[in-house]
């Protein structure tokens, strides 16, 4: 009579685990479905020598014990359940030599269960390809098993593996972690509680809503001597559970593994090689950033000045054929140039977003998070920090969100008090309107002041992320670090319909989200500027008459006086002027003021309010660039917007926390007010100071 | 259109507009927080 042996196949999807079915059972399989659900239930024989049959079952892909599907728990289910008639004698556990690290979590899990488990390491054809070289003796060592190095392409080490799996009873069966270490107290109280049974078993009930034998999870629940865990605290141990797997896999290859770009000889690494090259990989995404900022400036230019002189011909229509009275006013004088003052910056956010999103399909963006990682690492924090950073460019409050993978939580603290340093959308209208006003036309090799200066400030943005980072880092002394694990995809073309849908979401959410908030400010705004207490305010007309009875001035320049006498003393003009002692220092007049007062909202908000402020008592048909132009400094005469105050409110905008949103999902995630209110006080501390020194040394 | 409508509609626009701008950044409705904050005391607990 034959001896038949119960063998599992499991692995990660795509690792080419059942062409390993295939080649070990041939023709001899049978296809059906799992008792009760539509899971794919593949099995086969294998004849081994000495008449030894194995019955081979082909597990559903999974890329841990940690089920997230109903595939997944089929596995788990499988592997805990020793009357199951299926219950493998030997596991299999097949990885591919490219994602060696990622397929070696599930080989730990199944190892620390306790059942004999081969390692196949499958696709060795593509070793040389990825300049990988493997020390299998050493992994066979260190992960206290044999390994079967196949390729199921080459049909090379089929014989090899089917050899491992007769001998499977010399296979270790101990564990690679223990379970203790992740929380010795608790793991403790287990074993206590169910000293006869296997603690990672009990493990997996507990976390994987999953039985074994007579004991569920309500069992251990309902024990009374043992005290159980809050579902977030659970989670909390499963996360450090995956790190401490990562740890030991980290250390197993990096002597078992070799990987040597120089020697490899595929396109995607070769490409790999120059773009996350510690030199040219930072010097080719600088490249890419500059050739993004000067597109943005040049083929932005014409449909911008389109809008602009659109907004200000609308605004001018409206007042002539509407009839007379507050209402109209408040629509030419307020909501217009409000609105004109975000939608002129449609066309240069929605060429950012292309090129985000054309850089993010082509799979360059997770090679940047590489590269921003290496820099990061030097900083003091993890690599998961970089992708709130990235995404921070965009908006902080998506990016503050993302925080939450982040498993150490003084990490994940500095990381939601820095990113709102790097430069988001928002900042983008602050600072192409100001940087339109203040540098000159040219270039220097080719690029264009403007789009330079653009770069330089989304550097200082990345540079006051990481720097505030470094120095948080330094007095909150983070212990424990986070593990980042990137996938880095192919490179592909990028597909049109994918970055055309992303560039108009985009573009709309940020001026839909920000369009609400300025209209309604606008029209707050017009009201503050179109009304004053006083005699001052009620009698402006008189009053500036008889100012200017001696002078002789055309009707339209005595409009101008009355208009700007009036604003003065407007509820605003009575607001800002009682700011202005504070902002003069840094070049800014009381308008300019209420500018910052009002963004607070929303940086964005600052270019809207200015023109609503600019517009208010004038008929003239001009554009915001022109109006702001043409302020001059009330306190040393020529233009208000120069070189010194123009780099003060740039720099200004790069530090200081403008944004109230931003501040509220601080405090939401952080459940304090504490932290938001000290982000608030620092970055606008360090944003004044900045712009004052700015000032003060250009001036 | 008469000076008592535009009065009416103007002020009706601003009435419309404080009111947003107060519930979108005065008053937030109390979410509860989420329990998911790391291995450390963040408070949140």
């Amino acid at each position: 009579m034959s001896k038949q042996i119960n063998v599992a196949l499991i692995g990660n999807p795509n690792t080419g685990k059942t062409s390993v079915f295939n080649a070990l059972t041939g023709l001899n399989q049978k296809v059906g479905n799992y008792p009760g659900i539509t899971v794919e239930k593949k099995q086969g024989v294998c004849k081994l020598p000495r008449g030894v049959k194995a019955h081979i079952i082909d597990l559903p892909g999974t890329y841990s014990l940690n089920a997230s599907s109903l595939d997944e728990s089929v596995v788990i289910e499988l592997l805990l359940n020793k009357n199951d008639k299926d219950y493998p004698d030997v596991a299999v556990v097949v990885t591919d030599v490219e994602n060696l690290k990622r397929n070696l979590l599930l080989y730990t899990q199944i190892k620390d269960l306790k059942i004999p488990t081969i390692l196949v390491i499958n696709m060795s054809d593509r070793m040389s390809y990825k300049g990988i070289s493997l020390d299998i003796d050493y992994l066979e060592t260190q992960l206290d098993t044999k390994i079967a190095l196949i390729s199921t392409r080459k049909g090379k080490g089929i014989e090899d593996l089917k050899s491992l799996i007769i001998n499977y009873k010399t296979l270790s069966i101990e564990s690679c972690i223990d379970i203790r270490n992740i929380d010795t107290n608790y793991f403790e109280g287990l074993e206590h509680v169910f000293p006869n049974q296997s603690l990672y078993k009990l493990w997996l009930v507990i976390t994987q809503d999953v039985n074994f034998g007579k004991i569920d999870k309500n069992t251990i629940n309902d024990a009374t001597n043992f005290k159980t865990k809050s579902e977030s605290d659970l989670k909390r141990l499963q996360q450090k559970e995956t790190i401490k797997r990562y740890q030991f896999i980290n250390n197993v290859l990096k002597k078992g593994q070799t990987i040597d770009l120089k020697s490899a000889k595929d396109i995607r690494i070769q490409l790999d090689r120059i773009l996350t090259h510690k030199v040219w990989g930072y010097l080719i995404f600088l490249g890419i950033l500059l050739l993004i900022f000067q597109a943005i400036y040049s083929w932005a230019e014409t449909p911008m000045d389109f809008i602009d002189a659109s907004f200000a011909s609308l605004s001018e229509w409206l007042s002539t054929k509407l009839p007379d009275g507050v209402f109209t006013n408040l629509i030419t004088e307020g909501i217009i140039p409000g609105l004109g003052g975000i939608v002129i910056f449609i066309p240069q956010i929605a060429f950012l977003f292309l090129f985000i999103s054309i850089l993010e399909e082509s799979g360059y963006m997770s090679r940047v998070v590489f590269l921003m990682d290496k820099i990061m690492r030097r900083f003091g924090l993890s690599g998961k920090s970089v992708v709130p950073l990235i995404s921070g460019t965009a908006c902080a409050i998506p990016a503050i969100m993302a925080t939450r993978n982040i498993e150490s939580w003084k990490e994940r603290l500095i990381t939601i008090l820095v990113t709102p340093f790097t430069t988001c959308a928002a900042r983008l209208p602050v600072y192409l309107i100001i940087i339109a006003l203040i540098i000159p036309e040219g270039t220097l090799l080719g690029i264009g002041y403007k789009p330079l200066t653009l770069l330089i400030m989304y550097l200082i943005g990345f540079a006051a992320a990481v720097g505030s980072a470094y120095l948080l880092n330094k007095i909150m002394k983070i212990r424990s670090k986070s593990y980042f694990v990137v996938e880095m995809p192919t490179y592909k073309l990028p597909l049109f319909k994918n970055v055309f849908i992303t560039v108009v979401e985009k573009t709309k959410a940020f001026v839909f989200d920000a369009g609400k908030i300025i209209l309604a400010i606008s029209i707050v705004l017009w009201f503050l500027a179109s009304y004053g207490p006083g005699d001052d305010f009620n009698n402006a007309e008189a009053i500036v008459t008889e100012q200017y009875a001696s002078v002789n001035l055309t009707q339209d320049e005595l409009d101008e006086k009355i208009a700007s006498h009036k604003l003065e003393h407007s509820f605003i003009g009575i607001t800002g002027k009682a700011i202005e002692p504070i902002i003069q220092p840094l070049g800014y007049d009381w308008k300019i003021g209420i500018g910052i007062v009002s963004s607070f909202a929303a940086r964005e908000v600052f270019v809207g309010t200015l023109a609503t402020i600019y517009s208010v008592g004038t008929d003239d048909e001009d554009t915001i660039k022109n109006r702001m132009a043409k302020e001059t400094n009330p306190f040393i005469g020529g233009p208000l917007y120069n070189l010194a105050s123009g780099i003060s409110l740039l720099l200004f905008y790069a530090f200081a926390m403008q944004c109230m949103s931003t501040l509220a999902i601080v405090k939401r995630e952080t459940n304090s007010w504490k932290w938001p209110i000290l982000q608030l006080v620092t970055m606008s501390s360090i944003a004044y100071l900045i712009a004052l020194i700015a000032y003060q040394v250009l001036k | 259109m008469n000076t008592v409508l535009q009065n009416i509609l103007a002020f009706s626009a601003l009435s419309i507009a404080l009111l947003f701008l107060f519930k979108t950044f005065v008053w937030w409705p109390k979410k509860k927080a989420k329990k998911a904050c790391g291995e450390t005391d963040c408070g949140c607990h």
